[in-house]
C-alpha cells in the first residue's frame, strides 16, 4: 500500500442485526532477519468517521 | 467519502497517527509520538458502545443532533500509509471480511489504560479458530 490509497472499512455498521463489524490487525509479513536488512516502520494514519445515508 | 460509500453525509470526528517504529515508545516519562500498530484482530466499537457513539458525538455537537435518525449509519475507517515514497513493508493491516464472522464467536474485551485517572474502554475480538475457514 502507498500514501496515494487508502483503506475504508466499516468499524461498526448497525444497519445489520446483529451489528456487523470488520475486525482488524496488523500483521506480520516477513520477519525482518529474512529480508537481510532493516525494514521501514510503518507510519499511517486513520480518520473515523459517521456516515449517514 | 460520500463517493466510495455512497453516504449522503460524513463526518470526521477522529484521526489517529500509529508509527510501528521501536523508537515510538513510551520511554523515562516522555509520551510515545504516536499510536503503536496494533497486533491484535479487534473492532474499534462493540455491540453497545457503537450506538453509543452516535449519542457521544451529538452531545458536544461533533455531528446534528438526530443526524440519523430513521436513517442507515455507520462508522467507518480511512486508513492509509503517510510514507509518501515508499509501499508499507512493516506491520500491514489486515482485514477480516464481516460476513465471514459469525456473530456469537464475537467477544468484548475491556482496554484500561495507566492512570491516573485509569481509562476504561471496551472492544470487540473473535474468539480464536472460529473464523476461518468455516
Amino acid at each position: 500500500m502507498k500514501a496515494d490509497e487508502a483503506l475504508l472499512f466499516y468499524t461498526y455498521d448497525g444497519s445489520a442485526e446483529p451489528p456487523r463489524f470488520v475486525f482488524h490487525s496488523a500483521i506480520d509479513v516477513q520477519a525482518d532477519a529474512e529480508r537481510g536488512g532493516s525494514v521501514r516502520p510503518r507510519r499511517s494514519i486513520e480518520c473515523r468517521c459517521l456516515a449517514v445515508w | 467519502m460520500e463517493e466510495a460509500t455512497g453516504a449522503s453525509q460524513c463526518f470526521v470526528f477522529q484521526h489517529m497517527r500509529r508509527d510501528s517504529s521501536m523508537h515510538n515508545k513510551e520511554c523515562n516519562g516522555a509520551a510515545a509520538k504516536a499510536h503503536g500498530a496494533v497486533a491484535r484482530v479487534h473492532a474499534d466499537y462493540t455491540p453497545s458502545n457503537g450506538p453509543q457513539k452516535l449519542s457521544e458525538l451529538e452531545a458536544p455537537g461533533l455531528v446534528p443532533r438526530g443526524v440519523a435518525e430513521g436513517r442507515r449509519w455507520a462508522i467507518v475507517n480511512v486508513w492509509r500509509s503517510l510514507d509518501a515514497e515508499h509501499a508499507i513493508e512493516e506491520k500491514p493491516l489486515a482485514v477480516l471480511d464481516a460476513s465471514t464472522v459469525a456473530h456469537d464467536s464475537t467477544f468484548t474485551y475491556a482496554l484500561i489504560t495507566d492512570g491516573p485517572p485509569a481509562l476504561v474502554g471496551f472492544n470487540n475480538s473473535v474468539r480464536p479458530g472460529t473464523t476461518f475457514p468455516r
